[in-house]
């Protein structure tokens, strides 16, 4: 009995709930780090690798003040195991601009980023509208703190723990806890 | 080992359950599969950095269009400007995906059931963005409830981009207002709230209301005033031939009036709000709370509604007032010695506090402290008075609680003066020194008299025990494991 919990110890270990769906995603970034008005910016989303998608959309947003979104969208091209795209910020030094993406896989399914359960990759991330997520496209004349309380702006510590991050360490301490009270019997 | 079976079935079914519901963010929503759809077609506009942001001016005419209905099946009506002959129409260019054009849309919708019962308004929304599912689209429309016209640019995924060259902006959501003659009124990028797409349109419409709204009901979600609850939440409902635009709400109650503003829920579409009670007037009361309404259309006309009233009664919760805390440390106080009690209540309301000492002079003195309150505890602090002569072994004081609900506890505290000189011991001591945990340290401006407090209350201190307690408990399980072992 012992070996089977053992085993199922191991399985969960595999059993990430993040890596469940994850588009295997290892970074999400932009630069230069510090936008102005005029800058071309350029977003570089890498996976570990892109075999299995088939398009990737990101959506630009004014977040505040004035929230709407730009139109056309920008597509991003596929470069070995990165999707990058180039833009201009429309955006002046009092506004504060964001984006999210959406990866559509060759199975036609999608996923959106960033979303509740996603990591923010270092970046600041903002909710400007229930659900929707933008990563924030830092200007040094607007930090974080400017951000009306309709928005909110996440660490930018990557290694803090989401909820399902915490599941996964729980659930294989929980079952060691048990092995070992079991032993004590 | 049965046990051991099971709790490693229910970990399995927990880490698979987990799994899932950390997939249930995935769209599974299928693309577009519509054979007219050609996403890559390079005529198709794409995000230009350079562009100016353009809108029509007003004042132009509105160019034809071609768009087909979205929900057309696999062979959707074609329909053209002509369709709005002789309406004003209201049309928007939105995306499934656009953050803003989902705040919008309540509003939207308030406006459509403003104005197109006069048949002379329209709407029609396009969804502008070709790369997006019809499945997201769809999604949008049922969501927010769009009874009106809805499209996408068909046209546009053809190859012919006419339609976002005409109206495109560079942003959405973009709205645009027409006149009976297809003169465009109003173009703007964003939404800024219902009242000025009101006002627009009440200029370009035919009819004046001159009527005034009329209070159709009132609901609430009164049960009983309780302390945790001391509030109403009124829902009122009222009618207007354009509709209503704001409601003022006046309660009065015990002759205290509330008078408040009570928003527009775009989901139940009423006007509510939470009237809250002052629980030390409401506590004595029972009785009608009687409800006046102003309601205001949007051609500012007025009707007063009075008179609703609503037969309301406060029910204290049934808990008995409950010492949780009790302090005491010797102070000098003006020459005289004093002992400096703290004392903390648990209970939702208490009515009356009165403390009752009988001094080192036997005389009895009753007073009423003042209480600090946070959420349901309250903390007395007070000196009890005696002088450096005294013979006492014994100081005893009476502390009488009375909650709203009737509840009354009268406790005892003898206060045990240990002094090597008194041969006199406390007759009614219950604990020894040792029960008591939080006697506090003396400072320099105290006596150095020793002083132990003896009580007949129930537990003490029990917010700080319980976490050691908690871990206490989990060690030892743990360690009587270990010596089964």
């Amino acid at each position: 009995m012992r070996d089977i919990l053992c085993f199922l110890i191991i399985i969960s270990l595999f059993v990430n709930p993040t890596s469940g769906v994850s588009s295997n995603i290892t970074n999400v970034e932009y630069n230069p780090k510090n936008i102005e008005q005029g800058n071309n910016v350029t977003i570089i989303i890498s996976f570990e690798n892109i075999s299995e998608i088939k398009n990737v959309r990101s959506f630009y947003c004014r977040i505040q003040p004035d929230y709407l979104c730009h139109f056309p969208i920008l597509q991003l091209e596929p470069l070995e195991n990165q999707y990058i795209t180039t833009f201009q910020i429309k955006e002046n030094s009092s506004q504060i601009a964001g984006f999210n993406f959406e990866i559509i896989f060759n199975n036609n399914t999608s996923i959106k980023y960033p979303n509740e359960h996603s990591d923010n990759f270092g970046l600041t991330i903002a909710e400007p509208a229930e659900g929707i997520y933008y990563y924030i496209l830092s200007n040094e004349n607007i930090s974080s703190q400017n951000l009306t309380s309709s928005l909110y702006s996440t660490s930018t510590n990557t290694t803090e723990l989401s909820q399902s991050e915490l599941y996964f360490i729980s659930i294989p301490l929980l079952m060691i806890i048990t092995i070992k009270n079991k032993e004590y019997r | 080992m049965k046990k051991l079976k099971i709790t490693s079935l229910i970990l399995l079914i927990l880490i698979t359950s987990l799994s899932t519901i950390s997939q249930s963010h995935v769209d599974n929503t299928p693309t577009n599969a519509s054979p007219k759809l050609d996403y890559n077609n390079s005529n198709y506009p794409i995000f230009d950095s350079e562009k100016i942001d353009e809108l029509v001016p007003i004042g132009n005419e509105m160019l034809d269009f071609k768009l087909y209905d979205f929900y057309g099946g696999s062979n959707p009506t074609e329909f053209n400007l002509s369709r709005y002959d002789d309406k004003i129409l209201i049309f928007d260019l939105m995306a499934s995906w656009c953050g803003p054009c989902r705040d919008a849309m309540p509003e939207m919708v308030r406006l459509y059931e403003l104005f197109h019962h006069t048949n002379e308004v329209e709407f029609i929304s396009i969804g502008i963005d070709l790369t997006e599912s019809d499945a997201d689209l769809d999604n949008f429309h049922e969501a927010y409830d769009m009874v009106w016209d809805f499209s996408r640019d068909y046209v546009g995924a053809m190859g012919d981009s006419t339609f976002w060259s005409n109206y495109g902006s560079g942003y959405i959501p973009t709205y645009y207002i027409t006149d009976k003659n297809n003169t465009i009124t109003r173009s703007e990028i964003g939404w800024y709230g219902i009242e000025s797409y009101v006002n627009e349109i009440k200029s370009l419409i035919s009819i004046i209301d001159e009527k005034s709204p009329t209070f159709v009901s009132m609901t609430s979600d009164y049960d009983h005033f309780s302390i945790n609850n001391p509030s109403l939440l009124i829902e009122v409902d009222a009618t207007d031939n354009f509709g209503v635009k704001s409601i003022i709400g006046t309660s009065e109650y015990n002759g205290i009036k509330i008078e408040q503003e009570m928003p527009y829920n775009y989901q139940t579409k009423k006007f509510e709000a939470k009237f809250k009670y002052d629980i030390n007037e409401l506590y004595e009361a029972n009785g009608d709370v009687e409800f006046t309404f102003q309601i205001t259309d949007w051609y500012g006309n007025t009707f007063t509604h009075e008179g609703e009233k609503m037969d309301v009664k406060f029910i204290p919760d049934n808990d008995f007032p409950e010492i949780v805390f009790l302090s005491a440390k010797e102070v000098l106080n003006q020459n005289n010695l004093a002992i400096n009690v703290v004392l903390s209540v648990r209970d939702t309301f208490i009515k009356n506090t009165t403390i009752t000492e009988i001094n080192d002079l036997g005389v009895n003195s009753t007073y009423f402290p003042t209480s600090i309150k946070g959420g349901a505890l309250y903390k007395y602090e007070f000196n009890l008075n005696y002088s450096l002569n005294t013979n006492l072994a014994c100081y005893s004081f009476f502390i009488n609680l009375e909650d709203i609900a009737g509840n009354k506890i009268n406790q005892n505290f003898d206060i045990e003066l240990i002094d090597p000189s008194q041969s006199l011991n406390c007759q009614n001591s219950i604990y020894s020194s040792n029960d008591i945990s939080n006697i506090e340290t003396e400072n320099a401006n105290e006596s150095e008299t020793s002083l132990n407090t003896i009580s007949n209350s129930a537990p003490i201190n029990f917010y700080y025990v319980l976490p050691s307690l908690i871990v206490f408990t989990s060690i030892t399980t743990r360690k009587k494991l270990s010596i089964k072992n």
